[in-house]
C-alpha cells in the first residue's frame, strides 16, 4: 500500500506564497490596513532564510537626494528596458520605492548605510544618471529580510508555514483562485488553504540555466501555479544574465554573483589576452553599461576562444587598493576567499550567470492577474523592467509591488465573498502530486534537471538564434513529458528528489514559455539577443503575451503605451512621416 | 617571530581559549574549596601546642612543599583568570580575549609562579633540613 | 581532485553514521560533497541549503565537530581526509542534517526583535545616525547575523540550561536597545536582567569562535552587562537626539 500523506485544512484571508520582500511587505501592508486580516505565509525554506531577496548584494534604487528626481530615475528605468517596459508600472516604482524605503526604516528597523553626516548613503550602479543606490555594505537583502522577519514573527494575524511548497492553486467553478494546495516538507503532509486572495510570490525561473545566480530552491514555483490555472503571461523572452557570476569550478557556488557595484566603482573585464575587451562594445560606458550589453560582450568573448580555459573572464579590481575594498566590498572580498580567490591582488575568473526573469505573470497597477482572487508581486510578474533590469530595480520591485498587492488585496477581501469547499478539488490535485512518490522506477528528476539547464544554457541563453531555439522545443517539450514520469520514492519529508521533481515541472514551464515566446521576438532587444536578428526594430516596441486557453498556447503582441516617455527611433519616425 | 608563535597557537589551540579558561577556573575553584575546607579542619584540630609543633614539623616535608608549590600554582591561576574575567566584564581586552589568556594568565600567572614557587623549591626541598 | 571520506550523520537509528566516498576539487565545499552524495550516491539524504554563498545561514552544521555553514568551509581547509558531519547540537534533530530552529526562535522572540517605533518620531524623515555615534559604532559588523544558530550550538550554557537566550538574541536586543528609533526599553532589558539572560553567560567565547559572521557576540553580552549594572550611563548614551 503506497503512502497516503495526511491532508490538513486551513482558512485565510488571505494566503501569500513566498516570503521574499514581495510576500513579507504585502502581509505587512495588509496587516497595516486591518489588523485582524488573517493572513497566511507559505515559504518553501525558512521565513526570511530563503529566497532571493535575502541574497541582494548591491541594494535598492530611490530618489531621495534633492538634485534627484522621479522623472530621472524613470528615463533610466526605461531606457535601461529599451522602451518595453508598462510605463505605469515602472512610474510606480520609481514613484513609490522612496516610501518604501522610509517604511522599511522607520517601521522595521533595518539601517542602512549612512554618509559620515549621519545622512542616508547611495551608491552609483551601472546604466543610472545619478548615485541612487541605497545599500547595507555588499549584503542588503540580509538587513532587509532579517528585519522583516522579525517583524513577522511578532505579528499574531500572521501564520506562516516553514518549508511549505505551494503545488497548485485552487479554483472555484467560475475559475477564480479561491486558494492553494501546499506541501509541508517538514511534517509531510498536504495542506489545503482556502483564502479570500491569493498572492504569488515566489520568485523567477533563472534556476532554468546552468550557470544561475538565484537561491538553489526558487524554480519559478509561482509561474508554474499560475500558469496551470490559465494566467497570462507577458515578456517571457526577457531572462537577464549578471555579468559576473563566480566560476567555481563544479562547485555548487558557481554562478554566485560578485555585485554590481565593483563594475560600478571601477573594476574592469579582461579577457585571457588580458585585452580589456569592453573598449570594443561599449566604448563610452565600458564596464557600467548595463548588465545585459556587458553580459553579452563577455558571452562573446568566450565564445570567440578569448575566454579562459574553464569559460569566463577576469574581473580585476586590484587597482582600486586594498583598503577601498576591504572598506566597500567587505562581503564579496570574503566570498572570494572562501573559494579560494584573492580579489584583493589577483583577477577573478567570472562568467555571466542567469539571474532575474523580467517577464512574468502580467499584472496591472494592483498587482491583480488577469484571473480574480489571483494576485502576483516581485519576479513572479512582468513587465516592471522591460528589456533589462536595472541593477537595484529588482529588490525596489519587490518591495514596491509587495506593498502594493498588499494594500490591493486588503481591499479586495472586503467585498470578496467567503470561498466555497474546495477538498474534492485539493485531493484531486494531491492524488497527481502523490504518483511520484509511490513511483518505483521512472526517470530520474535531478538528470532531467540538469538536462534542461544544459538545453536553455546552450540554445535559449544569453545569445540566441532562431534555429537553435526551434531545435530547443521538442527537447524541453520531451524533458517536460518524461519529468511527470520521474521518481521522487522516498521518506514523504525532506524528499529531496520529489521535490526536484517540483520543481523541474514548474521550470518546465518557464523554459517552454521563454524559448517560444524568444522565437517570436525576431530582433534584439535588452537582454534579449538574436544571432539572426542582431538590431533593435522599431516595429518590436511591442510586448509578447501568452495564456493558456484549452490546453494551447495563445499568443498575442501589445504595442507598448507610451504614457510618459516615448522612444528616440519612434519621435525620429514621426519626423520623417511629416516632412 | 611573533607571526609563527601566534599562527601556531591559532592553528592548534586558539579556538577553545575561552572555553579552556572556563574550564579552568571551574576545577581551579572547585579544588581551592577542597582545599579551604581541608584546611579549616586541620587548623580546627591544633589546639595542643605540641600537637602543632609535631603538624608543622610534617608540613615543612618535601612532599608537603611540593603540594604547596600546586596549592600556589591553583591559586595564581585561578585568581589571574578571575581579574582576565573581571576585565572581560568590564569590557577591557575583549576583543582580544585569547591574547589575554594566554599571554596575561597563563604567561604572567607562569612567571608569577616561578617566582614564588622557587624560593619554595630551593629552600623547602633542596635545601631541607630534617 | 582529491578523495575524501565524508561521515555523515543519519537519523533514524540513535548515533548512526554513514560513510560516503566523494572526490573534491580543492576550491569545492563540505556543501558541495552533500549535495555529489545526494545527487550520486544517496537521494536519501536530507539538509538544508538555500543561498550557498554564505547569505542565507541555512546550511549550518557541526563539521569535524565545529558549528560552521557548509557552504563557506572548503575541504581543503580542514586539513583532513575524513571529515564528519552533524547536525548542530541543542536543537532537535528533524532528519538527517536538519534540525528544528524553533528553540532558538523562541528565544530570538523572547527579545522583541522587532522594532518598536518611537511615536514621537517624525515617520517621514529617515534617523540620522553618524558612523561615530554611539549606535553606528555598534551597528558596525552586529547587524549581520544571519540567524543560522551556529552560536547558539556552541555555547556550552545553552547545552545545559536550555531557557538561556543565548548569544545571537542577546546581541538583537542589544542593537534594538542601542537604536535611537526603538521604544521598548524597558521590557527588552527586563527580558536581558534574568537569571537565563545576560547573567548566564560565563564568557566562554565559544559562539564567538563559531560565528561564520566574526560577529564578537560577547562584546554584546558584556555591554548589556554593564548596562544593567549602570543603567544611568546607558540611558544617557540612547537619548542623543537624532531627528530634531
Amino acid at each position: 500500500m503506497p503512502p497516503l500523506l495526511p491532508l490538513v485544512e486551513l482558512e485565510a484571508d488571505i494566503l501569500i506564497l513566498g516570503a521574499g520582500g514581495a510576500g513579507l511587505l504585502a502581509a505587512l501592508h495588509a496587516t497595516t490596513i486591518n489588523p485582524r486580516t488573517k493572513i497566511l505565509i507559505a515559504v518553501k525554506g525558512l521565513l526570511g532564510q530563503s529566497g532571493c531577496t535575502r541574497m541582494v548584494q548591491g541594494g535598492y534604487n530611490c530618489v531621495l537626494n534633492p538634485n534627484d528626481s522621479f522623472e530621472k530615475h524613470f528615463e533610466d528605468t526605461i531606457k535601461g528596458g529599451q522602451f518595453v517596459n508598462n510605463q505605469d508600472l515602472a512610474w510606480a516604482l520609481v514613484n513609490d520605492s522612496p516610501d518604501r524605503i522610509l517604511e522599511l526604516e522607520n517601521k522595521c528597523g533595518c539601517l542602512f548605510d549612512r554618509n559620515p553626516d549621519g545622512t542616508i548613503h547611495q551608491k552609483p550602479f551601472a546604466g543610472q544618471s545619478f548615485d541612487r543606490t541605497v545599500h547595507k555594505g555588499d549584503l542588503t537583502g540580509i538587513e532587509i529580510m532579517a528585519n522583516l522577519r522579525d517583524w513577522t514573527l511578532e505579528q499574531e494575524n500572521i501564520t506562516v508555514l516553514q518549508e511549505t511548497r505551494g503545488l497548485d492553486l485552487l479554483t472555484d467553478t467560475n475559475g477564480k483562485v479561491v486558494g492553494a494546495l501546499l506541501l509541508n516538507n517538514r511534517k509531510g503532509e498536504f495542506v489545503s488553504v482556502k483564502a479570500k486572495a491569493t498572492l504569488v510570490a515566489t520568485g523567477g525561473g533563472a534556476t532554468m540555466y546552468q550557470i544561475s545566480s538565484p537561491s538553489l530552491e526558487k524554480a519559478g514555483d509561482g509561474m508554474g501555479m499560475a500558469f496551470r490555472v490559465g494566467a497570462e503571461f507577458i515578456d517571457m523572452e526577457m531572462m537577464q544574465f549578471h555579468p559576473t557570476g563566480l566560476l567555481v569550478g563544479k562547485s555548487i557556488a558557481t554562478g554566485g554573483l560578485l555585485e554590481e557595484g565593483l563594475r560600478g566603482a571601477g573594476a574592469r573585464l579582461f579577457n585571457k589576452d588580458g585585452e580589456r575587451y569592453m573598449e570594443r562594445y561599449s566604448p563610452d560606458k565600458m564596464e557600467r553599461a548595463t548588465r545585459d550589453v556587458v553580459s553579452r560582450s563577455s558571452y562573446m568573448e568566450i565564445m570567440a576562444g578569448r575566454g579562459t580555459p574553464s569559460g569566463g573572464v577576469l574581473i580585476d579590481a586590484t587597482h582600486m587598493g586594498e583598503k577601498f575594498l576591504l572598506d566597500n566590498f567587505r562581503g564579496m572580498v570574503d566570498r572570494c576567499r572562501e573559494y579560494g580567490f584573492d580579489l584583493l591582488h589577483s583577477r577573478v575568473e567570472v562568467s555571466p550567470s542567469a539571474h532575474y526573469h523580467m517577464g512574468g505573470i502580467r499584472i496591472d497597477l494592483n498587482c491583480k492577474s488577469n484571473i480574480d482572487g489571483l494576485f502576483a508581486a516581485g519576479e513572479d510578474s512582468g513587465g516592471v523592467h522591460g528589456g533589462n533590469r536595472l541593477g537595484g530595480n529588482g529588490v525596489a520591485d519587490s518591495i514596491v509591488f509587495g506593498a502594493r498587492a498588499g494594500d490591493a488585496m486588503a481591499e479586495y477581501i472586503r467585498t470578496a465573498k467567503a470561498p466555497g469547499d474546495v477538498s474534492t478539488q485539493a485531493r484531486q490535485l494531491m492524488e497527481k502530486w502523490l504518483a511520484p512518490l509511490n513511483r518505483e522506477g521512472g526517470e530520474n528528476p535531478f538528470k532531467l534537471r540538469d538536462q534542461l539547464e544544459r538545453v536553455m544554457w546552450r540554445k535559449a541563453g544569453v545569445v540566441r538564434n532562431g534555429k537553435d531555439m526551434a531545435e530547443a522545443i521538442p527537447e524541453i517539450i520531451e524533458i517536460r513529458e518524461k519529468i511527470e514520469q520521474a521518481n521522487g520514492a522516498g521518506a514523504p519529508i525532506y524528499n529531496a528528489p520529489w521535490n526536484e521533481m517540483i520543481n523541474t515541472v514548474n521550470l518546465g514551464v518557464c523554459a517552454e514559455l521563454l524559448t517560444r515566446s524568444a522565437i517570436l521576438r525576431e530582433e534584439s532587444r535588452g537582454a534579449h539577443y538574436r544571432q539572426d536578428f542582431p538590431e533593435k526594430n522599431v516595429k518590436w516596441l511591442k510586448n509578447i503575451t501568452v495564456k493558456p486557453v484549452n490546453g494551447d498556447l495563445k499568443w498575442d503582441t501589445v504595442p507598448v503605451k507610451f504614457t510618459r516617455l516615448k522612444p528616440p527611433e519612434l519621435i525620429e519616425q514621426e519626423k520623417s512621416l511629416v516632412h | 617571530m611573533t607571526s609563527a608563535i601566534s599562527l601556531t597557537i591559532r592553528k592548534y589551540s586558539w579556538k577553545y581559549a575561552g572555553n579552556l579558561a572556563f574550564w579552568i577556573q571551574r576545577l581551579t575553584g572547585l579544588g581551592l574549596v577542597f582545599y579551604l575546607i581541608l584546611h579549616v579542619h586541620t587548623i580546627h584540630d591544633l589546639r595542643d601546642p605540641a600537637k602543632f609543633d609535631a603538624a608543622l614539623a610534617t608540613f615543612s616535608k618535601p612532599f608537603f612543599k611540593l603540594g604547596e608549590i600546586f596549592l600556589l600554582a591553583t591559586v595564581i591561576l585561578h585568581a589571574m583568570n578571575g581579574i582576565r574575567l573581571t576585565m572581560v566584564d568590564m569590557g577591557v581586552g575583549l576583543t582580544k580575549q585569547r591574547q589575554v589568556f594566554w599571554y596575561f594568565t597563563i604567561g604572567l600567572g607562569a612567571a608569577l609562579l616561578i617566582a614564588g614557587a622557587l624560593p619554595m623549591f630551593i629552600y623547602g626541598i633542596l635545601r631541607h633540613q630534617p | 581532485m582529491a578523495t575524501y571520506q565524508i561521515r555523515v550523520a543519519r537519523s533514524g537509528s540513535d548515533g548512526a553514521t554513514d560513510s560516503f566516498t566523494v572526490e573534491l576539487d580543492h576550491r569545492m565545499t563540505v556543501l558541495d560533497a552533500l549535495f555529489l552524495i545526494q545527487r550520486e550516491q544517496d537521494p536519501t539524504l536530507s539538509f538544508r541549503c538555500s543561498c550557498r554563498v554564505g547569505m542565507c545561514g541555512t546550511c549550518a552544521m557541526r563539521i569535524n565537530w565545529q558549528p560552521r555553514l557548509a557552504c563557506q568551509t572548503r575541504v581543503l581547509t580542514l586539513k583532513a581526509d575524513t571529515i564528519v558531519v552533524e547536525p548542530l547540537a541543542h536543537l532537535p534533530v528533524m532528519k538527517d542534517l536538519v534540525v528544528a530552529m524553533d528553540p532558538f526562535f523562541e528565544q530570538w522572540k523572547r527579545v522583541k526583535p522587532a522594532l518598536h517605533p518611537d511615536p514621537k518620531r517624525d515617520p517621514k524623515k529617515l534617523a540620522v545616525v553618524p558612523p561615530t555615534s554611539e549606535f553606528g559604532k555598534q551597528a558596525q559588523g552586529k547587524r549581520d547575523c544571519i540567524t543560522c544558530g551556529a552560536c547558539y550550538a556552541a555555547c556550552g550554557i545553552v547545552g545545559s540550561n536550555e531557557e538561556y537566550l543565548g548569544p545571537a538574541a542577546i546581541n538583537k536586543a542589544m542593537l534594538r536597545l542601542m537604536d535611537p528609533r526603538d521604544n521598548a526599553v524597558d521590557e527588552r532589558l527586563e527580558e536581558l536582567n534574568d537569571e537565563n539572560g545576560v547573567w548566564r553567560c560565563h564568557t566562554q567565547f565559544n559562539c564567538v569562535a563559531a560565528c561564520p559572521k566574526g560577529i564578537n557576540l560577547t562584546d554584546s553580552i558584556m555591554k548589556m552587562k554593564r548596562s544593567l549594572l549602570f543603567p544611568k550611563k546607558f540611558h544617557d548614551k540612547r537619548n542623543f537626539v537624532d531627528n530634531p
